[in-house]
């Protein structure tokens, strides 16, 4: 049981409840201009009757371009670490193919 | 503020060599490093040329698909994100260029993942969004944890499993961070954020704020942070190296300075006191752990642990005495210049004696005269004796804690004191010593960064006066009024 | 409140398991558990009493925007849920290497480098 990290643990354990009672409450719906701006113009400005579709496609598409570069990078990552067998095996002009 | 920003059209370009690049090495193999060098000239092209509009305008933005600012997302570029997108460009063409000798199996990846890296860099540099930060920091640390198990051998994957946990926590604490804004302040942009936040009151807002540094000090490398950059310093490719070690603490200072001073706009007594003392405490442990190191590539990740210490620092007295801002933002060019001379020359070092281990080398000194003196020129830089460049900033440094803490100029000094003595190991151990290495010749990919780099130093040393208007022009952008003109117009 | 309660009951679990456990494999079992924790928190944020999803049909076309949830952390989450899948990944798939390299999924027997 290593101290100094239950010590972190407690810690942060403390900040996150005490914040918890200064949360606004949970079903009350307050700050939400940015929102209420999409749930009123979301279907006249894009045609999509799905806000979240909306948004995630139009409104924030850049955020998915930068999504779908995690995922390549992720698959570029697992290809780089499992890889036992050498590349140059399997490569198209490779006369030795196995 | 209708321009363009067109450094923007460098994260497109740098996105489609590393998609471009695995399917090219089906064909012909040989052609995948060049295809990731003539990218990064490309965007470094197109960030000169953005340089000179961003001096005229201001700041240039540009809402992306055409949305209006708080329901899109902006591309914001102001003095503070150009200087930091043309240093990432500068050392991402060095780190490639050097790279194209380094590595010499397993090519395709590594390119790839290095292109990802830097459009991760990029894209932090030029968003001006909260989330949209978030998003572009995961592509840089996700492309870092794969390209950290390169080697693949025992020390690397320890690195790299230690790296990825601790990675992910701060990723989790700063979208948690996220979470407390949005919940206190509705908006995810930052120049709207800006508006809102004063008018939000509540104890959500400096818990959230404090969870966001934590997350983006951990990307820093500074302490209490700094234990994974050590580590991951030691195992990776050197050119890699260069760019994690300077271009990646950077973009953790700029994402911190961005959220405490554009979105914040704070000046309060518990972030200078906070930003204070961690950089004090990076700059001792970074010099006093570098002292005991027998392995070259981690001495040089803790003295650049120690050199962010003396920014960070310098930023946590700018709320008091504004030369602070100025000495900092300084101070960090004139690292990301050095260091990365001190890592490339590292790697010429590892590339012709195979270990990095110091003990097993010496005499280098007769190896090549361009590795010599450009070793010697970044020594002196980053010790900080005057005619190079790192003199320049520090004496601003000193100046600016004479005014506010005498006490933390005598630390200091005494911290340039340890990062004489640890150079002055490097040098012994390496350069000189019982064996006579015979001369060599350095190919000039290789040796024309190097070249570069030094002439910067020198540059800098010999004319400080236009690093330091420089450095005014852009301190002097800390304060967020032109940045929310700029964006919500 | 309980909502709330309960996300950071869920935060504190996830870090516990991260931090305290030896096993790699469920360290990477509290990194899903605290990251999820996170996008609960997320959706909770943005709910209305009474609200209901945020998709336009005939039917609820006249009262949707006094009655829908907030979409846009949804939108966020989305994102996130994929990202924390990526960082899985690549975590899984270095625990494979470890376990080919080491032997062993022990953290405390994983130390080889020194300083």
């Amino acid at each position: 049981m290593n101290w100094f990290r239950a010590y972190v643990i407690g810690v942060l354990g403390i900040l996150l409840f005490v914040s918890v009672l200064y949360l606004p409450g949970f079903g009350s719906f307050q700050n939400k201009d940015v929102a209420n701006y999409y749930l009123q113009n979301a279907w006249k400005e894009t045609g999509s009757a799905n806000i979240i579709n909306s948004i995630v496609w139009d409104y924030r598409g850049y955020d998915t371009l930068g999504e779908e570069t995690v995922l390549f990078a992720a698959a570029m990552g697992v290809f780089l670490i499992i890889r036992k067998k050498e590349y140059h095996k399997y490569g198209l002009n490779n006369k030795n193919r196995k | 503020m209708v321009t363009f920003p067109l450094s923007f059209y460098g994260i497109p370009i740098m996105l489609a060599a590393a998609f471009i690049i695995p399917l090219v090495s089906l064909k012909k193999e040989k052609m995948v490093p060049y295809i990731g060098v003539s990218a990064c000239l490309a965007s470094f092209f197109l960030a000169a040329l953005t340089f000179i509009d961003v001096l005229e305008f201001g700041i240039l933005t540009h809402q992306m698909e055409g949305w209006p600012a708080p329901f899109g997302i902006t591309i914001a570029v102001d003095n503070l994100s150009m200087f930091l997108v043309f240093m990432i460009n500068f050392i991402g063409f060095a780190a490639l260029a050097f790279s194209t000798k380094f590595i010499k199996e397993r090519r395709t990846k590594y390119y790839s993942l290095l292109c990802l890296v830097l459009v991760g860099l990029l894209g932090i540099a030029h968003t001006g969004d909260i989330f949209n930060m978030f998003v572009f920091f995961e592509i840089m640390s996700i492309s870092s944890y794969a390209l950290t198990s390169y080697y693949r051998n025992r020390d690397s994957i320890e690195a790299a499993m230690k790296y990825i946990i601790m990675g992910s926590i701060a990723t989790s604490i700063i979208l948690f961070g996220i979470a407390f804004i949005y919940s206190a302040a509705g908006s995810l942009n930052m120049a709207d954020l800006a508006l809102r936040i004063p008018a939000a009151a509540g104890p959500v807002l400096p818990l959230g704020l404090g969870l966001l540094l934590a997350g983006f000090l951990f990307k820093a490398a500074i302490f209490p942070f700094h234990a994974w950059k050590p580590d991951v310093a030691s195992v990776i490719p050197v050119p890699f190296a260069t760019l994690l070690a300077t271009a990646g603490s950077a973009i953790g200072i700029y994402a911190m300075l961005r959220i405490a001073f554009t979105v914040f706009s704070l000046t309060g007594f518990w972030l200078h006191i906070s930003l204070i003392v961690m950089g004090v405490f990076s700059m001792v442990f970074g010099a006093v752990l570098a002292l005991q190191q027998y392995n070259i590539l981690r001495l040089l990740a803790y003295s650049s642990i120690s050199q962010m210490g003396f920014v960070v620092m310098s930023l946590g007295i700018g709320s008091v005495n504004a030369l602070g801002y100025t000495a900092g933002i300084f101070h960090l060019f004139n690292i990301m210049v050095f260091d990365a001379l001190l890592f490339l020359c590292a790697g010429i070092i590892v590339y012709h004696a195979g270990t990095a281990d110091m003990r097993k080398l010496g005499g280098f000194g007769s190896f090549n005269p361009i590795l010599f003196y450009s070793f010697v020129i970044a020594m002196l830089s980053s010790v900080g004796i005057p005619l190079f460049n790192g003199f320049s900033s520090k004496i601003l440094i000193y100046i600016a804690t004479l005014q506010t803490y005498p006490v933390l100029t005598v630390i200091s000094l005494l911290v340039s004191v340890l990062t004489l003595g640890y150079m002055l190991k490097v040098y012994d151990l390496v350069f000189l010593g019982g064996k006579k290495i015979s001369p060599g010749r350095i190919h000039r990919s290789m040796w024309i960064p190097m070249a570069v780099l030094a002439a910067v130093c020198l540059f800098f040393g010999v004319l400080p006066n236009l690093g330091m208007a420089i450095s005014d022009a852009i301190a002097s952008n800390l304060s967020n009024a032109m940045y929310i003109m700029g964006v919500l117009g | 409140m309980f909502v709330y309660i309960t996300v950071m009951l869920l935060a504190l679990v996830g870090i516990y398991a991260l931090l305290l456990k030896e096993n790699l494999i469920k360290k990477i079992i509290g990194l899903a558990i605290f990251s999820n924790s996170i996008h609960l928190f997320l959706i909770s944020l943005g709910y209305r009493k009474g609200g209901i999803a945020a998709i336009m049909q005939k039917a609820n076309v006249g009262y949707f925007s006094l009655a829908a949830v907030d979409p846009l952390p949804q939108a966020m989450v989305l994102t996130s849920i994929v990202i924390n899948l990526s960082v899985t990944a690549v975590a899984l798939s270095l625990a494979i290497h470890t376990y080919r390299k080491f032997g062993t999924l022990d953290s405390k027997k994983i130390r080889g480098l020194n300083g």
